[in-house]
């Protein structure tokens, strides 16, 4: 399977879909960047289903981002499904959310989520938060194994 | 419980009847004897009477001449004075004289004359002394009783023969039965008692020799073999007590011994009249104490079904009322008396009825609205996150711009963009703080010891705004450990240190202490500034939401309004001593955690 380093990113606003596109350039990333806007579409792109089928346009993920609400279904659907699905040999998946609630945070993780990040305000930010996911979880281009981290950046309030 | 209501009145009934039945007892007896020494006393007169009568006839000095002269032509003559003599004893049928050989010589009743009684006891023994005989009945069938003593010479010292008086039996039963009015003029009346009560004479051979009041004809044919016939014959004692008479009915009676003729005089009153009265009071006394118990337990009956019952199933209705039993909450209106108390019980189970109704409408109307204010709450949380998704993108693309556009703006439209990034920012904050302070005050609050020194440290180094003044901080070393929550404790030193370095006089740099001052278990932390101060009308509104001491300051107004709460939350409460100019003085008390 072709792992180019490959981020799904799983969001449903056009703006912080752009914004975190901007981040990665701003912060010189040069992993490309598959943007689908809820959790169904993702998981079509995941199966190579439909108009994903072709891994060349649509490579295999090494990295899942995903908001938490979305229209259809959501962040949290997108999880269950990973869980269920042992065969896709597991790229780890960081939920990426507007929400700092406790109870969406161990929500997430419990259904697998190796990283929780809360969407911060301003560009500055977004490009630190780039920077972090790419050395926790793309430093490798591949990433080795399915070893979950549970390390956290929680967000000044 | 009626049973030992009615035992001392069973108990004072019982005493009663018994001590009445033993004073009853003492009187029968006592009437008994009365009676019965009054019968005695007229039988021994009436027995001394024939006794003296024949003594005085048989030593008569013209009949012991007609005898001395001897010769069958003077039994003409002895007949004669026979005759005169019999008015002597009027009680006597016959008198007669017999000869030594036991022929009657001469008779009251002349035809007798000539008969051989030789071998009969009165003549046997009338040889000897005077002898009293025993009530008989002759072979012809008659019934007799015959007296007699010995006729001896003017020197007493040859019997001439014997003289015979010769009684019937029914004389005896005048003087028993009362028909007979003694000489003296006795009330013959007197010792007869009551309706039973009867006075009769038994002989040797234990036959009745008097009249009985119940048989007819009873001389000499009613044995007696009573107790205390057997008693006087067996052992010579008289007695008096209550025993089984000839007929075989109880009876109270008293026996006296006569000895000459060998005969028991019984005096008896029938049991069942004796002790009528007893009886009577028994009867009464039982008839009461039936009545009371048929009443009694009717009442009881009625107490515990119409009272004590009805009581007892609302008293266990309430308990499982209480106990949250809803089932069992209702008490059975089965067999409910039409009395208060049933009404008392159905009202009782309307209104509980009527109560757990409403209760039940309550709890559904409760859930309803925590349902409602849950979906409310979440919603309102999900629309406060897709509110700061527009703010992100204002204050990002604003950055945006900066970051690429900024050399093509003038200074004034930069200022306009900062103005806008700015508002934005507060905005986003606002908002965070809102969720925070709301998190605080509906969230869990678990309390833990916390070293308040660390988690000062740890304040000051996170926060950035903190960390910019971390010289002007000084933070007192002895600060304790208290009981609180980590998070909240976070939330109220950040706060209050951001509050305390924000408010600096003009000019000046900020000057900020924290130190501890223990009391009583408790601790009050101060955060301590020499900034502008609060006026004094102020400090009340200060803790309050949305409440800020100045609007020349940026802040949300949502601090120390979380300080109060999470300060509530954990047992503690929070305050301030300031005067305008002169710095203010925040504290926080909270309980100090004892290891």
């Amino acid at each position: 399977m072709n792992r180019n380093g490959t981020i799904l990113l799983a969001e449903d606003d056009e703006n912080d879909a752009f914004l975190f596109r901007m981040a990665l350039k701003k912060g010189g990333i040069p992993n490309p960047l598959s943007h689908v806007s809820d959790a169904e579409d993702a998981i079509d792109y995941l199966f190579g289903a439909g108009v994903y089928a072709n891994r060349t346009l649509h490579p295999f993920p090494s990295l899942v981002i995903t908001d938490l609400k979305m229209p259809r279904r959501t962040g949290f659907d997108l999880l269950a499904w990973i869980q269920d699905q042992p065969q896709l040999n597991c790229p780890p998946v960081v939920v990426l959310s507007g929400s700092a609630e406790d109870s969406d945070k161990e929500h997430a993780l419990r259904l697998g989520a190796v990283g929780y990040f809360v969407k911060p305000p301003g560009l500055e930010q977004m490009v630190r938060l780039a920077h972090e996911l790419k050395e926790s979880w793309l430093a490798p281009l591949s990433h080795p194994t399915c070893s979950v981290s549970n390390r956290m950046q929680q967000p000044l309030a | 419980m009626f049973i030992a209501i009615s035992l001392p009145f069973v108990a004072a009934g019982w005493f009663g009847i018994r001590s009445t039945t033993s004073a009853l007892k003492r009187q029968t007896e006592l009437i008994l004897r009365v009676a019965s020494n009054g019968a005695e006393a007229q039988l021994r007169e009436f027995l001394l009477h024939l006794k003296e009568e024949t003594l005085a006839l048989s030593v008569d000095g013209k009949m012991r001449n007609a005898l001395e002269a001897g010769g069958p032509d003077d039994s003409h003559n002895v007949s004669e004075i026979l005759i005169s003599l019999r008015q002597r004893i009027p009680e006597a049928r016959e008198i007669f004289v017999l000869t030594k050989e036991g022929r009657v010589a001469a008779s009251s009743e002349p035809a007798n004359a000539g008969r051989d009684r030789s071998s009969i006891e009165y003549f046997v023994e009338g040889q000897k002394s005077f002898f009293a005989g025993d009530v008989v009945r002759r072979p012809d069938g008659e019934t007799t009783w015959v007296m007699s003593a010995p006729i001896r010479n003017a020197t007493a010292d040859r019997v001439l023969g014997v003289l015979a008086v010769r009684l019937e039996p029914p004389v005896l039963s005048e003087l028993t039965i009362g028909r007979r009015i003694l000489r003296e003029g006795a009330d013959t009346q007197s010792f007869r008692i009551g309706e039973t009560g009867e006075t009769y004479i038994v002989n040797r051979e234990r036959l009745m020799i008097t009249e009985s009041r119940d048989i007819p004809d009873s001389v000499l044919k009613v044995k007696v073999d009573t107790l205390p016939v057997r008693t006087a014959l067996e052992k010579g004692q008289e007695m008096t007590g209550d025993y089984s008479d000839y007929r075989g009915i109880l009876v109270s009676g008293a026996s006296v011994i006569l000895r000459e003729p060998g005969w028991i005089m019984l005096t008896e009153i029938d049991f069942s009249q004796a002790f009528a009265p007893i009886r009577r009071l028994r009867n009464v006394l039982v008839g009461l104490m039936v009545g009371l118990s048929v009443g009694g337990i009717m009442l009881a009956g009625t107490w515990a079904r119409e009272i004590v019952r009805p009581l007892r199933m609302v008293s266990e209705a309430d308990l499982a009322l209480a106990g949250g039993d809803e089932a069992r909450a209702m008490a059975s209106e089965e067999n409910l008396p039409t009395n208060e108390i049933g009404e008392f019980v159905r009202r009782r189970n309307d209104r509980v009825k009527a109560l757990m109704e409403r209760q039940g409408q309550l709890v559904l109307e409760q859930k309803r609205s925590a349902e409602a204010a849950a979906e409310l709450e979440r919603m309102s949380y999900s629309i406060v996150h897709d509110m700061r998704a527009p703010l992100r993108a204002i204050v990002t693309f604003g950055d945006l711009v900066e970051a690429e556009a900024a050399g093509k703006l003038s200074e004034e439209a930069r200022g306009y963009l900062a103005r806008m990034r700015g508002a934005a920012t507060r905005m986003d904050r606002l908002i965070s703080d809102m969720l925070s302070y709301s998190a605080l005050v509906r969230g869990q609050l678990p309390l833990h010891p916390v070293n308040v020194a660390k988690l000062v440290d740890g304040v000051i180094e996170t926060y950035p705004s903190l960390r910019a003044h971390k010289h002007e901080i000084r933070v007192s070393p002895d600060l304790p450990v208290v009981r609180g929550n980590e998070a909240a404790l976070t939330q109220c030193f950040s706060s209050l240190l951001d509050n305390a370095l924000k408010f600096v006089r003009p000019g000046q740099s900020p000057k900020v202490a924290i130190r501890a001052e223990r009391s009583n278990g408790m601790v009050k932390i101060f955060v301590e500034d020499e900034g502008v101060g609060i006026a004094r009308h102020l400090q009340d509104k200060l803790f309050g939401i949305f409440q800020r001491g100045t609007s020349a300051q940026e802040g949300t107004g949502i601090g120390l309004a979380m300080v109060r709460i999470a300060a509530a939350r954990m047992g503690g409460r929070v305050g301030v001593n300031s005067e305008e100019g002169q710095g203010s003085r925040f504290w926080i008390e909270l309980t100090l955690y004892e290891s």
